[in-house]
């Protein structure tokens, strides 16, 4: 885990992280806020996604101050916290900041500003649309959470798209984009205190509301499915597996999830080997742990041929049995802690994702970030063999195959 | 910011050093002068193929053996085959980039190509072009190539398609390696927290026994279009439409020669069109976002892309617009106020770069491989470009009677 100073609170409630590296080439700055996709309501999905766009328009000559500024915009949303990253030109905090503060407060939002993001986001559906990959995991997901809100894009779809309104957007935002609610971090070429001055100036009148943090209730656990789609335009049959394993805010789960982290970098160590390097049936087959507000899961897809596809979904369960009998070593596991570690060290060359990561870590689990960091490091083999015991079942692996038709 | 140019080792191997020690990781990266512009139709794809072979085993590390130094240390790698480079590269902590330096050498030296591992990667290689081919955009990138430079080397696909894959023998691959992976086709780019004297001193303790003949190649330009074309193809599995105005040049071999600023001002043109057309999407379609410009500069070849994607009934008003904003450019019509502002995030944004480890490292090696040179300041370019620049390049490089317009739709059921 990176280690930022301790933060601080400013009078409105924000909390505010600064690490200063002086002899960086740039500035990241990053606005978590803990709205996702998990707090639209159902008919309403893409709401949290929308309104990251739309407040950019919302101030007219934002986008352009921006830009002037030198400023690269990286925001994103997801199922549990919304992030506007900025990555700017040693120099300019104080800009950053201002203008950061100007998207968190855009108030005024209209038709005008809200109607081309709609659209937009509408067209980004429909080229998703056009991706088998894509298509097979979003039926994965359907079929492990069925009708809920972990089973629709964070996105949306056209149909809850068109229902949002300039109202709904306007009411999210003063909702949700409060003080008590968002974290600022900043890291990079800047030294502390000018850092902290200009967080404070920026943020001093921004929307100090406070309403508690909501934590999304778990999904049921649907009956394991595996079907099979047939689909024009494609040569390959992609698959789409997974597993489900609870969310975040689970008290029983303080060891559980950086043992799945481990277990899921040493899986993908393991289906490279088998499934594409022994056996030559893919290019390219990732897993990956998704952990959510109230679901989590892990994910495992890639595409072979058809003729393929039945040894290769062998393959990968056999690995998966494997790791639940507990055929992992103390080398595995110390390699895997290690190389995580390293991938963490290496954002820090990377101002703009270092800032987003720690707004984001603290945004969604707060002071959870840091017991997640000790607890990889005190994790022992004991306890990534329960993990895996419990949750690499391959009888409990949802499946999607899309095949060519 | 402008890399440092290389130094080069008693058997010819360039050596580029970016010494930035206040970050806390080393990109490694090695760049070779072999790409699909070389290869016989026959053959076309083992560039490609012989990339991945290079990751399963050398004299010394037998098949999986790569890989787990690969974990044991800690890197981030990859690697990339074009029509005219093969680049591999890796992320590395500070305190071990001589394991990334030794690792790479052994790679380009002493591969075994074990035939086993060749029928394991075969299988791989088709499975990757099998989803370039079911991606719409990798699918339209591909088939571009061959239509803009149609009879060309250029035309050549970088990694070949699965037929010609299917055929590539383990012969043909040693035969490729031990012709082109030479000492003079090679690049060694290292970029980040380390020092240029450890640099060298550990390029010639790996790379500097390295001997292996080098011969002369012809070399194969690629001029583009002879004229305008226009193609419309077709896609079944998808609903939205792709379209591409494509534009094929020669490369710096040729342009540099001749006019030495317009090949670097084109890298300005093409972000300047890529802000003006989203402005103008945005504008007059009220949907943002849906519109991308890329460029290729190479040495023997160069393109310019400028993309859109839509729905059957919006995609001809963003096509118009795409060609509109190329004229008024050519005419000259170009604000100062929006040249400003290009010229402002391009250098915002190479200087930002200086702390991407492995890109930077990348970039390096790709320039030095592929060009032979570092080629220009970037800063220097940004403010010395004038509008009047950009319109004549404009003009000569993105010629509407020699463009290629490009467009992929739903094959109706």
């Amino acid at each position: 885990m990176i280690r930022f100073n301790s933060p601080f609170h400013l009078c409105s409630g924000l909390e505010v992280i600064i690490k200063s590296a002086p002899k960086l080439h740039s500035i990241g700055i990053a606005l978590g806020v803990q709205y996702g996709a998990m707090n639209d309501p159902i008919t309403k999905s893409g709401m949290a996604k929308l309104l990251q766009r739309t407040v950019y328009r919302a101030d007219k000559g934002l986008e352009d101050a921006i830009a002037e500024n030198g400023i690269e915009r990286r925001p994103f949303t997801d199922y549990n916290a919304t992030v506007h990253a900025f990555k700017a030109p040693k120099g300019k905090v104080r800009e950053s900041c201002n203008l950061m503060a100007t998207v968190a407060s855009s108030y005024i939002i209209t038709n005008l500003a809200m109607k081309p993001e709609k659209m937009r986001m509408i067209e980004e559906n429909a080229q998703m649309e056009d991706d088998a990959d894509y298509f097979g995991f979003n039926t994965l997901q359907k079929i492990m959470f069925g009708d809920s809100r972990s089973s629709m894009p964070t996105g949306g779809t056209n149909d809850t798209l068109k229902r949002i309104s300039v109202d709904d957007l306007k009411k999210s935002l003063l909702a949700n984009y409060t003080a008590d609610k968002m974290v600022l971090s900043i890291y990079g070429a800047t030294s502390f205190e000018p850092a902290l001055n200009a967080a404070a100036e920026a943020f001093e009148y921004v929307n100090p509301t406070y309403s508690p943090r909501k934590v999304a209730k778990a999904i049921p656990i649907l009956p394991v499915k595996s079907i099979s789609l047939d689909r024009d335009g494609i040569t390959q049959t992609k698959f789409a597996l997974g597993i489900r394993t609870r969310g975040l805010f689970d008290n029983n789960r303080v060891y559980e999830l950086p043992a799945l982290n481990c277990a899921v970098r040493i899986l993908n160590e393991r289906l490279y080997d088998e499934v594409r390097e022994r056996r030559g049936l893919v290019y390219g087959v990732q897993a990956e742990n998704v952990e959510n507000n109230g679901f989590g899961f892990i994910a495992m897809g890639g595409g072979t041929k058809r003729e393929k596809m039945e040894e290769a979904h062998k393959v990968i369960l056999e690995e998966l049995q494997k790791m639940r009998d507990g055929e992992i070593s103390q080398a595995d596991l110390t390699r895997a802690k290690r190389n995580g570690m390293i991938e963490e060290e290496g954002y820090l060359d990377d101002t703009g994702a270092t800032a987003s990561k720690i707004a984001y870590e603290r945004a969604v689990i707060s002071d959870g970030a840091y017991m997640l960091s000790d607890a990889t490091r005190k994790l022992n083999l004991t306890q990534l063999r329960k993990t895996t015991a419990k949750y690499f079942n391959p009888d409990k692996v949802y499946s999607v195959f899309v095949k060519p038709k | 910011m402008k890399f440092n140019a290389p130094e080069r080792l008693d058997n010819g191997i360039e050596v580029t050093v970016n010494s930035l020690p206040n970050l806390h990781y080393v990109g490694v990266a090695v760049g070779v002068r072999y790409g699909a512009i070389y290869e016989d139709m026959r053959i076309n794809g083992s560039a490609h193929f012989l990339e991945h072979m290079l990751f399963e085993g050398t004299k010394t590390k037998g098949p999986g053996e790569i890989d787990r130094l690969i974990r044991e240390n800690g890197f981030d790698h990859n690697a990339f085959t074009d029509e005219e480079v093969v680049l591999y590269y890796m992320l590395t902590p500070r305190k071990n980039p001589e394991n990334a330096i030794a690792l790479l050498s052994d790679m380009m030296q002493n591969s075994v190509l074990d035939p086993k591992e060749v029928e394991h990667q075969r299988g791989a290689v088709t499975n990757e072009l099998l989803g370039r081919q079911d991606e719409p955009w990798t699918f339209l990138r591909d088939v571009s190539q061959p239509i803009i430079f149609e009879g060309q080397a250029a035309g050549r696909l970088g990694a070949g398609t699965p037929e010609t894959v299917s055929k590539i023998t383990r012969e043909d691959l040693m035969d490729i390696y031990q012709k082109n992976y030479t000492p003079k086709n090679i690049s060694l780019s290292v970029y980040g927290a380390i020092k240029p004297e450890r640099v060298m001193q550990l390029s010639q303790k790996h790379f500097g026994d390295f001997q292996r003949p080098y011969r002369e190649v012809e070399i194969p330009d690629s001029d583009g279009p002879s004229e305008a074309k226009s193609i419309a193809l077709k896609k079944s599995g998808i609903s939205q439409v792709k379209y591409g105005l494509c534009f094929g040049f020669p490369g710096s071999r040729k342009i540099l020669s001749s006019n030495p600023k317009d090949f670097a001002s084109i890298d300005l043109l093409v972000d300047f069109l890529d802000q003006r057309i989203r402005d103008s999407v945005r504008g007059k379609l009220g949907v943002s976002d849906v519109t991308d410009a890329a460029c290729r500069l190479g040495y023997t070849f160069s393109a310019v892309y400028l993309l859109g994607m839509s729905n059957p009934k919006k995609i001809g008003a963003i096509q118009s617009i795409i060609e509109s904003e190329v004229d008024k450019v050519r005419n000259g019509e170009i604000d100062q106020a929006n040249l400003a502002r290009t010229k402002e995030k391009y250098l915002s944004e190479k200087e930002s770069s200086l702390d991407d480890v492995l890109e930077s490292a990348v970039d390096s090696a790709f320039w030095q491989a592929v060009h032979r040179k570092q080629l220009y300041d970037t800063y220097q370019l940004a403010r010395d470009t004038s509008a009047e620049d950009l319109a004549r390049v404009a003009g000569v490089y993105l010629d509407h009677k020699k463009s290629v317009s490009l467009t992929l739709e739903p094959e109706a059921k």
